[in-house]
């Protein structure tokens, strides 16, 4: 009987973070795509010199972090991959999404700032631990990079 | 030859890498440069075209962690974990030729990796770097 | 000139995430989960039955202080009168001579080398009616089974059950795989998915409410059996106890009993069948032996 429950709990766990967590990563994907768009006009780059044209440009450090959590259906999935092997997708699109947010954080602090252009773009991911430790709680992504403003 | 617990074996140093066998980021496999320098010698850069990143998240399965705690007892090389990251970094490379290349790139200068531990046996390998056309001079 | 594009270039979107529907690949990691955790625990199972009975019993004997202890935590201390004790033993005791003689007289000697000194025979408190057998030819019977047999005929077929138990070495059949299982499950799981699945078997009781296959339980009947009848001459009686159980049904005090002893219609069927052989005259049954006096007393709780 108890066990019945436990498995009732387990599989309502697992509905609502299928349910919720798909739900919320169609929206923040439709977010950051319309985000990307708008923001477009901000160059990032990775390269460490100012292209040439922007050499007389006042640069200043910008960054953009996000925090996003797992759900329970990520995690379990997980879990089950940790077994078979393989890519874990429930991952790699939940850092692809705070990836691109994180960039488009930092493109709307340097858009604020008057900059055209982000270069030396450098991307730290750390993880935040869970209730048990181990588990994944949640993933933190930092972009950072120097802004370009343009002289007055 | 003995094999002590905990050493590696002197032809196992690259176990990946034969003479002759060139790594897949070399330009002649796939037509994509790959570098983390700002100016490739001998090419002019004709246009910048962006930020291109590929990333894999892999987890180990569980005959490779069965082995990984033994060998937690004994010490030495934990070849299959370094295959595994090995063959996740390749993937992450791959993965940023393809965005390079679906945006007319071929070359990724600046590129920098960085790998980040997300859950306990799963690693994440990041490849980042700025797509650029260049021709040679 | 390096030419510095207009923007940020639009890149296709599933290079860096997957494409596939999630709930397809949970379904299919699930499927291969599940069949091969299955195949290999079918196959660990098989192997530590297999190997388990060349354990010597000495070894075990000497490991079956890990069982009295389970006992007392789930039991707590009995407070049975030292004669009711000493009663179900002399009981087990004669059990045994006769298991002997009936198996020396079929020429069968499995077991037989467990010395008759290493059994014993303890109540204890339980509001379900239950006996069992287990590590170290240690054997439990509940107050609540002695109070629910009128006769002795019928405590002893409980009685010759567990002791033929024993003598296959069911125990330590059954508890090996279990304990194979649970050690191969620490080395691939991590802690959080091994206390999920552990809580999903609950099978950490193995030790005090061992549950022995089907053919494991057939076979014990047989040889308690042919023990009743060595002992006194026929097995008249010896159905009571289970015809209480297969009409008990959902009775709570029974369902213990039940979810550990499947399969009591079709061993009713044998005792009956063995009772048939044995009682000459259906009309004019034997005679049945009263418990002995200080067991008559013993409470169903």
């Amino acid at each position: 009987m108890e066990s019945l429950l436990q498995i009732g709990v387990f599989l309502l766990l697992l509905g609502a973070g299928y349910f919720f967590g798909r739900r919320a990563e169609a929206r923040h994907y439709r977010s950051i795509r319309a985000g990307e768009d708008r923001l477009r006009h901000i160059l990032v780059l990775t390269d460490r010199l100012p292209p040439p044209g922007m050499l007389q440009d006042r640069p200043c450090m910008v960054n953009g972090n996000v925090v996003i959590s797992v759900d329970f259906f990520k995690t379990i999935v997980a879990g089950l991959r940790n077994l078979v092997g393989g890519n874990i997708s429930a991952y790699e699109s939940l850092l692809d999404r705070a990836r691109r947010e994180a960039i488009l954080r930092m493109q709307q602090e340097a858009a604020d700032l008057g900059a055209r252009a982000v270069i030396n773009m450098k991307f730290e991911t750390s993880r935040i631990s869970g209730s048990a430790g181990s588990a994944v709680g949640a993933v933190e992504v930092l972009a950072y990079g120097t802004a370009l403003v343009a002289p007055r | 030859m003995t094999i002590l617990p905990g050493s590696i074996p002197p032809d196992r140093h690259f176990p990946y890498r034969q003479p002759g066998n060139r790594s897949i980021s070399a330009p002649e496999k796939t037509g994509m440069l790959i570098t983390n320098i700002e100016v490739i010698p001998n090419t002019r850069v004709l246009k910048h075209l962006g930020l291109v990143q590929g990333s894999t998240v892999r987890a180990k399965h569980a005959g490779r962690d069965i082995m990984a705690s033994i060998k937690n007892i004994f010490g030495g090389e934990l070849v299959s974990y370094t295959e595994l990251l090995q063959e996740s970094r390749e993937e992450a490379v791959k993965r940023m030729k393809e965005q390079a290349a679906a945006i007319g790139a071929n070359a990724v200068i600046n590129v920098r990796f960085s790998t980040s531990a997300i859950a306990a046996g799963a690693s994440e390998i990041l490849a980042y770097g700025t797509a650029v056309l260049v021709e040679e001079h | 000139m390096t030419l510095l594009p207009e923007g940020n270039p639009r890149l296709p979107e599933h290079i860096n995430h997957s494409n596939e529907h999630p709930l397809r690949e949970f379904l299919k990691l699930l499927a291969t989960v599940v069949v091969a955790l299955t195949a290999l625990a079918f196959a660990i199972s098989l192997l530590a039955q297999w190997l388990s009975p060349y354990i010597p019993f000495r070894w075990e004997a000497s490991a079956a202080f890990i069982v009295d202890d389970a006992v007392e935590q789930e039991f707590g201390t009995p407070a049975f009168e030292p004669e009711q004790q000493r009663a179900l033993a002399e009981l087990g005791q004669r059990l045994l001579l006769a298991d002997r003689a009936a198996a020396a007289a079929a020429g069968r000697s499995e077991g037989l080398d467990i010395p008759d000194e290493a059994f014993s025979f303890q109540l204890v408190e339980s509001e379900v009616a239950n006996a069992f057998a287990s590590l170290g030819a240690r054997i439990f019977v509940t107050g609540s089974l002695i109070g629910s047999v009128s006769s002795e005929n019928a405590l002893a077929m409980v009685l010759a059950h567990e002791i033929a138990h024993v003598r296959y070495r069911h125990p330590i059949r059954s508890s090996s795989s279990a304990l194979v299982l649970q050690v191969a499950m620490s080395a691939i799981l991590d802690d959080a998915s091994q206390a999920m699945l552990e809580g999903l078997l609950s099978g950490t009781g193995y030790l005090t409410a061992m549950s022995f296959s089907r053919r494991m339980e057939l076979e014990a009947d047989e040889r308690a059996l042919a023990t009743l009848v060595k002992h006194y001459g026929h097995s008249f009686g010896a159905d009571e106890f289970f015809r209480t159980v297969a009409d008990a049904g959902a009775d709570s005090r029974w369902l213990e009993f039940t979810r550990t002893h499947p399969n009591a219609e079709r061993r009713l069927q044998v005792i009956e069948q063995s009772i048939r052989e044995t009682v000459p005259e259906p009309a004019s049954p034997p005679a049945l032996a009263p418990l002995p006096p200080p067991l008559q007393a013993a409470p169903a709780l």
